[in-house]
This record gives C-alpha cells, sequence and structure tokens, in this order.
C-alpha cells in the first residue's frame, strides 16, 4: 500500500471514481479506498439514470448542474474507450388533471432556465408516438415531450465505474478495495492522514464521497454533516422488446437498459426513517408496480426478476453538498446527493477538480457549500445528528 | 475432443468459462463480483445453474478451499413472477408477505 497521496477519495461509487479519474488526469497523486468492491453501495443498487434535475433550490443551480452532467455522459464512451451501454431514451411525462397547472409552471421555469424545448403532447398525439400507452381509460390530458434526445438516458453502472477505473489507473491512480477507513488524523485544525484496516496513508486532503456512510467519514473528522441514510427499493424485469417512449408518472421512476430488461422504483424515501438495511420488501413495489399496470396494460404479464434495496443520501434541503468545510482545511465534500447520484456525478467530477487542480471556488461550490446548514438550519437536529 | 470451443456457463447471459477465468484475473474473486461485471447469473434463472460452476472456477483458479467461497446475494422473488400477480399480492393482505 502507498504510504503518501497528495489526495484521498474515500468511497468508489460513481462519485468518487469519477472524480479519481478527472484528478489523476490532472497529474494529481490520487488514491481511492474503498470499502466493499467499486459500485457495492448506492450505485450499483440505482437506475443508473442519466436525466435532468430539476431540483428544489429556487435558483435552478443545480438543474443547470445536472444538465452539463448529463451532457457529459454522453462523451464519456468515446472518452473513456470504453462500452458503457449508455442508451439515449425519449420521456413521456404524463399528465393528469390535477397536475396540468404545477406541471405548466414546473416546465416553463426549466424551459426558461435551461433553454431546453418542450413539446406539449395531446391525448391523441402520445397515441400516434406510444401506442401502447393506455391513454383512453386513464385521466390523462396531455404529456410534456423532452425532444432534446440527450438528455434522457441510462448506463450500465458497473461498466461505468470499471471504465472510470480503468482509465484512472492508466493515469497512475491506486484504487484500494475491501478497504475500510476506520479513522482520519486531524492535527492542529489539519488533515494529516487516514488509517485504514490495511495500513496507514498520509495526505492533507481527504474527499468524502462515501454516499450513505458520508456522515460517518466525516464525524472520523469531527465534522457532523446532516446528510441521512434512506433505503430505496427497486425491481427489474425480463428483456423486452424496446419500447421507445416510457412514461414517467410522478415519483415513479423506471428506463429500458440496453439488454430490454426494465428497470423501475419509486421515490419514497420521505416517509420512511433514515437507515442502513438493505432488505427488500414487497410493500415499496406496490405503486411502481400499480402505475406501470394502469399505464401500459400489457406489462403486466411480464415477469419480474428480481428485486433489492439500496440507498441513498439525503440532506435535509435535498440539494447535494460540494466543496470545502471551513472548520477543517482539506476535508472536502462530495455527498448528499439524493436520488440522483448517477446524473450528478460528472458534475462533481468537474468541480471537485477544478476546486483541487485550480483553486477554482466558483459562485455553484458557494451555493453547494456545508456552510449553508450552518445558517439555514441551525436549529435542525435529525434522528441522529444534532447540528451544533 | 476440441478444447478451442466456447463452453457457455451462464446460459442466460451467454457467459463463457474464457470470460469467467478472465475476470477472475482481473481481480474480479467473488462470486457477487463475478455476478455484477458480467451480469452471470442475473438472468431468467437467477443462476441456479452457473452459480455453482461459478464458484469452482474461482476456487480452482484463487487456491481458496471451495467451502470459503461464498453464494451471491439471493434476490426475491427466487423464480420470475408476472408484474401484474406481484402486485396483487402486495395491494392485499401484506402480513403474511
Amino acid at each position: 500500500m502507498k504510504k503518501t497521496a497528495e489526495v484521498i477519495i474515500i468511497g468508489g461509487g460513481i462519485s468518487g471514481c469519477t472524480i479519481a479519474y478527472n484528478l489523476s488526469k490532472e497529474n494529481v497523486d490520487t488514491v481511492l479506498v474503498e470499502k466493499g468492491s467499486l459500485a457495492s453501495g448506492a450505485t450499483g443498487r440505482s437506475g443508473s439514470m442519466i436525466w435532468n434535475i430539476w431540483g428544489t433550490d429556487p435558483d435552478k443551480e443545480l438543474a443547470k448542474l445536472g444538465l452539463s452532467s448529463t451532457r457529459k455522459f454522453a462523451e464519456l464512451e468515446e472518452e473513456l474507450g470504453y462500452d458503457i451501454e449508455y442508451t439515449p431514451s425519449d420521456y413521456l411525462t404524463i399528465v393528469t388533471p390535477e397536475e396540468e397547472e404545477h406541471y405548466r409552471k414546473a416546465m416553463a421555469i426549466t424551459q426558461k432556465n435551461l433553454g431546453l424545448h418542450i413539446e406539449y403532447l395531446k391525448p391523441d398525439e402520445i397515441k400516434k408516438i406510444a401506442p401502447y400507452i393506455d391513454v383512453d381509460n386513464n385521466p390523462v390530458v396531455g404529456a410534456y415531450h423532452l425532444c432534446n434526445h440527450r438528455i434522457n438516458a441510462g448506463a450500465n453502472p458497473f461498466y461505468t465505474v470499471e471504465a472510470l477505473i480503468t482509465n484512472a489507473k492508466r493515469a497512475g491512480a491506486k484504487i484500494y478495495t475491501d478497504t475500510e477507513v476506520t479513522d482520519i488524523e486531524v492535527e492542529n485544525g489539519k488533515i494529516e492522514g487516514i488509517l485504514t484496516t490495511k495500513g496507514k496513508i498520509k495526505t492533507h486532503t481527504v474527499i468524502n464521497a462515501a454516499g450513505a456512510w458520508s456522515s460517518d467519514v466525516a464525524k472520523m473528522a469531527g465534522i457532523k454533516i446532516p446528510t441521512m441514510p434512506y433505503r430505496d427499493e427497486a425491481f427489474v424485469t425480463e428483456p423486452l422488446m424496446h419500447l421507445p417512449y416510457l412514461a414517467e408518472r410522478g415519483d415513479i421512476w423506471w428506463r429500458q437498459e440496453k439488454n430490454g430488461q426494465i428497470i423501475a422504483g419509486e421515490e419514497t424515501h420521505i416517509i420512511r426513517k433514515p437507515e442502513y438495511n438493505a432488505a427488500a420488501s414487497l410493500g415499496p413495489l406496490q405503486r411502481p408496480i400499480h402505475t406501470i399496470q394502469q399505464y401500459i396494460p400489457q406489462l403486466g404479464n411480464v415477469n419480474i426478476l428480481r428485486h433489492w434495496g439500496g440507498f441513498e443520501d439525503v440532506t435535509p434541503d435535498k440539494l447535494p453538498i460540494v466543496g470545502e468545510v471551513d472548520e477543517l482545511k482539506g476535508l472536502i465534500l462530495a455527498c448528499g446527493c439524493d436520488g440522483f447520484g448517477f446524473s450528478f456525478s460528472q458534475a462533481h467530477g468537474k468541480l471537485i477538480t477544478d476546486l483541487i487542480v485550480r483553486q477554482e471556488k466558483s459562485k455553484v461550490m458557494e451555493y453547494f457549500n456545508l456552510r449553508r446548514f450552518a445558517r439555514k438550519y441551525r436549529e435542525y437536529t435529525g434522528r441522529w445528528y444534532d447540528w451544533p | 475432443m476440441n478444447t478451442n470451443q466456447k463452453t457457455i456457463i451462464c446460459f442466460c447471459e451467454d457467459i463463457t468459462k474464457e470470460e469467467i477465468l478472465k475476470a477472475i484475473e482481473q481481480g474480479y474473486t467473488t462470486a457477487n463480483e463475478i455476478k455484477r461485471h458480467l451480469r452471470a447469473g442475473m438472468g431468467e434463472c437467477q443462476g441456479r445453474g452457473c452459480m455453482p460452476q461459478i464458484m469452482k472456477l474461482i476456487s480452482q483458479k484463487t487456491g481458496k478451499p471451495r467451502e470459503e467461497i461464498l453464494p451471491p446475494t439471493d434476490r426475491a422473488p427466487i423464480k420470475p413472477v408476472p408484474l401484474g400477480v406481484m402486485g396483487k399480492i402486495s395491494k392485499g393482505n401484506q402480513k403474511g408477505v
């Protein structure tokens, strides 16, 4: 094992691996430490969707970053020289009468801020391009259709991580899997190194990309961050013929993989308690199954092969935490990505590399800095964390 | 016997013995990692046919005793279940499931 490193990344998920690739490409002496195997946390369990993130922030900073990230993904296969099963797909966001007003406003804001062309389709037009969607027996008033082809996509998370890491290794990065970080050494307000189950590595810069475990990692350095792990579940069906359009409904997400399998799930973390239990159960599958069956009845006969659970790393305001920690020089956070970590990963890579290599502190970095919680969420006390 | 012929180990995803041996050489030395890296055992049969053989290959290649090679995580439903049927189970009484 290496004894020293300029930068140590904790976490071998999509964020950590992207940062490792970007840093080593800029000749930064990089080490990545992962406690399991690569993509064994949220990345490998995710739907690996690359889509435009709407975001809850009024300034749409997240959406802008997300857009740059999804565009980067479109070039990734060529850049890495690797087949990551990048599959662009078109989405129809189906709108019911109750949601009409809400969606009209949301889409107008998105269109204005991001410059995307969003088409509105009437039920008859939906039938024409996607005859398998049951428009007649459902309360459908229309659908939003994102015409920009390279916005919605998916990729194989394992291949993506492997491609990034192969390129990072070629550029000189060292990757240690099955190596758990046990402590972060801090002296006089400065990071001196990390202790792992396989030895000690000296460094002054640690990047926390540990996803659902990010608050535990930060705690080792004596820093409290308000991220919490929430369980989400997904399932995958047997391979099907290619469906040109998938319908998006409310908080149900689903996409078709390159081999034809449909992978789906629901964003329900709001009603659950934070936990590290990944065991799957039948309950959370209910709504995605019913929604899919409601809008594409034929899919009721398709077999479900597997379902599983994973973790999302959620912050109180549902925005990621990116950038330096004021109280501890050298600790850089790249976490709190909620359910859009895969889409956002390329933005993570760029932001962190700009910060480390070019000492660039962009306005966006300030926006997503940890200090926003000290101001805004001073009275926030989570179940596990007390914010000072 | 022509040993150059491809030996398919995972019938659902068409994964050959050569691919599995190569993956083990690359450092994917657990059944879980092979499954995620190659998709072996992720098809219709959920690894029922290929996993014992993959675990045997890992054992042979790494020199670890066969009983120390752990199977990958089993995922429900163990056998493929139609989406519509699954929806009915979870819609009804949830106590028994």
